[in-house]
């Protein structure tokens, strides 16, 4: 029990660190966080001090996610008011409609935004046609009370990027535009969050800023500073002067230590570098285990060729033909040519014993009754049968009746019982396993051949898994190649003893049988002459699916009707099929 | 809230009287009865939870079609006929109106309808597995596993249509397996199972487009497989009842809903009247555009560990975060045992585990082809085929297969077949 227990754990222990690893190893670094390529912001200070903001943003890569998220800053007393959100689609602006109770109807997987309201920010999610996890969004809203007015100035102070927004950002433009013109000397421009950034008052009316590019950590902070008379409609925030406080924020601020700026540059750059190596290695991974594929695909389809080979070494001198066949039984004609017993087997193998007289066959051609049936002859000996012959004689002799009579239809398929399907199941699959022990104790495999077998086997296995493993869990388009090959070098390597030369000549042998029986022709027609006894030729028919061509056969059997003895094997191979598949079922 | 304790009431005596009739004959009945009363209350739980601040403001998809499903209840009192119905996106809205239009509209009570399908479908996989002739002790884990595993509660428990769709995927493979197996079945019987599965197939074509395609022709390699081996007749005329059946559906159903196809997202920009070959053309470039081992990998194993904290639902949210990691690993060791199961299904050449086979590559081809590249869509959409791959969770027959064929007795696996 501890030992069993051990074992499941170290089953379990081997699993669990070849998933770790895959997921360790195996799955590209994936890039997180937003990517905008391009940031443009436009804002209009109203005279009332609120602001009329338009925000266009290009995301080269959403994240990963299937909407783009923008995050509205929005400070005490302030509210923010989603006017109009587009997005653009192949140089099209497609206006958004967003999504509330109501509202419904509305195309939801296209073209529709939400608005959350956070504590300190506006999370604006916008879904879209984005195709490869890029999109454009624009978007204008309204920031009421958003300047403050003071005695001596007004104060616009308004972050664009957010510091835990852990996203990039490229070519970030901002303009601000006041409500009026004035002297150009009283507008005042600060710019925070960023190391590398220009601000600049064009005119007396525009501020513009320009950032060429933030990482995670950085966040872009505007404040400007212009005389409070332009807003003139805004409420006074403080009735106090303000600017002296102003410059001692702005004083402290670049006084300030920015070293957290600086990390974040050094972390974004850190990152990038693995993203970068990661990227390579990815690359590298996947042209060696391409590699691999190909090669152990190749190699395996060449140590196949190597055992294929190595069924011919040696082969045996003796030949097989036509008038050899009889040294074979009728179940084992059928597990040559079909790799399985069945119900062709069962028959064949009963006519075979019929043929050497154990048991002679009686068709039932009645109307209502027809079948076959087969009276036991005594007193026989039974030495020079093969064991699986010895196996069915011993079966049917314990399955007839009180007359010694055994009859197919009515002994096989009249077991309701499942607990006497489950005895005839045993004793079917006994019956199976003689006949493939008889044939596999002549159809021997040399020592090499068994190790190609064996390494065919084990080298299907291992193929096909690691065609699994490597194809998804490194998306390898050629370790899917893996796959057919290791199925089919598992495929070849289960059945070899099927393709040895003792096989191929029986087979042949086999197959040219029934080629003959199948001639149209009758006057060319010269069958062997063992085939002159007729519960041999009904069995080895039987056995290479040639039952349905006895007519061609210029011969009465048994002094019936060839159509009604067709008739009558049909019906019994098929009663005989139906009960043996529900008892295997079972 | 009596109304919603009285609809649990009703679901939970139901599951348990379904499961009794299922089971009746088997030992462990009691506890996988008891297992799956615990993933009802699971849910239901998860429904309380989810609908804490209303049920007008919670989800996406879900929240849409209860929107829809309250429509279609206004036209069905206002004397519409359900034939005559005007509805958007999935007849699964009509469903859920119709329930609104007899019992009230509550979206609780469709959820708990739609837990109940869950449980439902962890019944019949069980059935199957049971059917399959797994031990049954194996057979009520499988079935226990898919009713506890925790994104499938979450993606069954809101009135969305993926409970259905599950459902309707294990029915038709039930039946279809019961159709085979079954050989006391008489003949109006098997005509009748027949004509359920391809009534079952329009019903997931009309959920999902693409599921005609892959359904049948998943049913198409099971029948074929087996006929070949078995030469039996009933699996030919079924295979080829479903074929015309298909082919049917193919020139009808698909061609009148692939305009309202929203798996993949419309273009708006050519204003929703495009044709049809333009909607093929837009599948085809994004099949095209993709990279189809990165697609594959995508769609069977994200979100990776890593991309968990990411996906918006359960952002910030620790616990959720280690139940989806927890989860991802699990199905990764599910991915490679089932390797195993799968060579083990070869090996046997069984052709039914074959034809699930089959229905598990098609759709995930698919689904990695044309949805969107995101790890939480995938997760929601590979969600159909983790009930059908639990029939393969099994690294212990294979094991014996090939050491059996190595020590030299191969009779194990060869004499199972006919």
């Amino acid at each position: 029990m501890k030992n069993k227990s051990i074992k499941i754990l170290a089953v379990i222990a081997v699993l669990v660190i070849i998933v770790f690893s895959i997921t360790v190893f195996g799955f590209a670094q994936t890039q997180y966080g937003y990517q905008i390529s391009d940031y443009e912001v436009e804002v209009n200070i109203l005279d009332n001090g609120d602001l009329a903001v338009s925000e266009r943003v290009k995301y080269s890569f959403l994240g990963n996610s299937n909407n783009a998220v923008i995050l509205i800053d929005k400070q005490d007393g302030e509210e923010i008011e989603i006017k109009k959100v587009y997005t653009l689609i192949k140089d099209k602006l497609i206006e958004c409609e967003q999504l509330s109770a109501g509202q419904w109807d509305a195309n939801v997987f296209n073209g529709t935004y939400s608005v959350l309201q956070e504590n300190n920010l506006v999370r604006l999610k916008v879904y879209s046609n984005f195709k490869k996890q890029q999109g454009t969004v624009i978007v204008h809203y309204i920031v009421k009370n958003a300047v403050k007015r003071y005695r001596d100035i007004a104060l616009l102070d308004r972050t664009f990027i957010l510091e835990d927004w852990n996203g990039y950002a490229s070519n970030i433009d901002i303009e601000i535009k006041l409500p009026r013109y004035t002297d150009a000397a009283n507008i005042r421009p600060y710019l925070h969050g960023v190391l590398v950034g220009q601000k600049d008052v064009t005119n007396g009316r525009t501020i513009k800023y320009s950032i060429p590019n933030t990482v995670p950590g950085e966040y872009v902070e505007v404040r400007v500073v212009f005389p409070e008379d332009l807003i003139k409609n805004a409420q006074l925030t403080a009735p106090r002067n303000y600017m002296r406080m102003v410059l001692e924020e702005e004083k402290e601020y670049s006084e300030s230590d920015k070293s957290h700026l600086l990390k974040a540059r050094e972390n974004a750059a850190k990152e990038a570098g693995k993203r970068a190596w990661n990227e390579k290695m990815t690359q590298r991974r996947k042209l060696f285990l391409s590699i691999v594929s190909i090669f152990t695909s190749v190699a395996s389809l060449l140590i196949i060729r190597r055992a294929y080979k190595e069924l011919h070494i040696n082969q045996e001198t003796e030949s097989f033909e036509l008038k050899d066949i009889p040294k074979l039984t009728p179940q084992e004609a059928c597990l040559l040519l079909s790799g399985k017993i069945g119900a062709r087997g069962v028959l064949a193998g009963l006519f075979s014993l019929a043929s050497k007289g154990f048991v002679e066959p009686v068709f039932i051609t009645e109307e209502n009754i027809s079948g076959i049936s087969f009276q036991i002859s005594e007193n026989q000996n039974t030495e020079h049968l093969e064991e699986s012959e010895r196996y069915l004689l011993q079966l049917i002799r314990e399955y007839s009746d009180e007359h010694g009579k055994f009859e197919i239809i009515r002994n096989i398929a009249g077991f309701s019982d499942t607990e006497e399907k489950e005895i005839i199941k045993e004793k079917y699959l006994n019956f199976v396993g003689k006949i493939q022990s008889d044939y596999s104790e002549k159809n021997k495999l040399t020592s090499n051949q068994l190790y190609y077998r064996n390494l065919g086997l084990i080298l299907g296995v291992v193929l096909f898994i690691a065609g699994c493993i490597i194809s998804v869990a490194y998306s390898v388009l050629s370790a899917y190649l893996m796959l057919p090959v290791g199925f089919f070098v598992f495929w070849y390597s289960l059945n070899i003893q099927r393709k040895t030369p003792y096989s191929i000549k029986r087979i042949k042998a086999l197959m040219e049988l029934r080629k003959l029986i199948c001639k149209t022709d009758k006057k060319d027609k010269t069958l062997p002459d063992w085939l002159n006894d007729t519960n041999r030729l009904i069995g080895y028919s039987i056995a290479i699916r040639a039952e349905n061509k006895l007519h061609l056969i210029e011969k009465t059997l048994l002094g019936k009707d060839i159509k009604i003895i067709k008739k009558t094997l049909k019906k019994s191979l098929a009663a005989l099929y139906d009960s043996l598949s529900a008892i295997l079922d079972n | 809230m009596f109304e919603q304790i009285l609809w649990m009431m009703f679901l939970m005596a139901l599951a348990a009287i379904v499961g009794v009739l299922l089971f009746r004959d088997k030992p462990n009945i009691i506890w996988f009865i008891i297992f799956a009363e615990l993933a009802l209350i699971i849910r239901f739980v998860f429904i309380f939870v989810m609908f804490s601040n209303g049920t007008e403001y919670s989800g996406t998809d879900g929240l849409i079609y209860h929107q829809l499903a309250k429509d279609i209840a206004r036209q069905l009192k206002s004397g519409i006929p359900v034939w005559n119905l005007k509805y958007e996106y999935t007849w699964y809205t009509v469903l859920v109106g119709i329930q609104y239009a007899i019992f009230g509209i509550n979206r609780y009570a469709a959820s708990f309808v739609n837990s109940f399908i869950s449980v439902l479908t962890g019944y019949y996989l069980t059935a199957i597995a049971l059917n399959l002739k797994l031990k049954e002790r194996k057979a009520f884990l499988i079935g226990t596993i898919y009713m506890l595993i925790p994104s499938m509660i979450v993606w069954t428990a809101d009135t969305r249509k993926e409970s259905l769709v599950f459902f309707l995927i294990i029915m038709i493979w039930y039946m279809s397996l019961k159709i085979i197996n079954n050989r006391e079945l008489s003949v109006i019987r098997q005509v009748l199972f027949i004509a359920g599965v391809c009534v079952l197939i329009w019903l997931s074509t009309l959920l999902r487009i693409y599921m005609l395609y892959t359904l049948s022709g998943a049913l198409f390699v099971f029948l074929m497989l087996y006929y070949i081996k078995t030469r039996r007749r009933l699996a030919l005329i079924f295979c080829f009842t479903i074929i015309a059946f298909s082919l049917f559906i193919n020139f009808t159903t698909v061609r009148n809903n692939m305009r309202d196809y929203h798996a993949l997202a419309m273009d708006r920009s050519k204003s929703g009247d495009e044709d049809l070959d333009e909607e093929l053309r837009s599948i085809f470039t994004t099949i095209m555009e993709k990279d189809l081992a990165e697609s594959i990998n995508s769609f069977l194993t994200k979100p990776h560990l890593e991309e968990v904290p990411y996906i918006t639902d359960i952002a910030a949210n620790t616990t959720a975060i280690i139940i989806v990691k927890a989860e991802m690993l699990l199905w990764y060791l599910c991915l490679i045992i089932s390797i195993f199961g799968i060579m083990h299904a070869f090996i046997k050449w069984d052709p039914y585990l074959i034809g699930i086979l089959a229905f598990i590559v098609s759709y995930g081809l698919i689904n990695a082809l044309i949805s969107e590249n995101v790890p939480d869509t995938y997760y929601r959409y590979r969600a159909a085929i983790i009930a059908p791959m639990l029939l393969f969770v099994d690294y212990k027959s294979f094991f014996l297969d090939i050491k059996g064929l190595i020590m030299g007795n191969s009779s194990r696996i060869r004499t199972e077949n006919l």
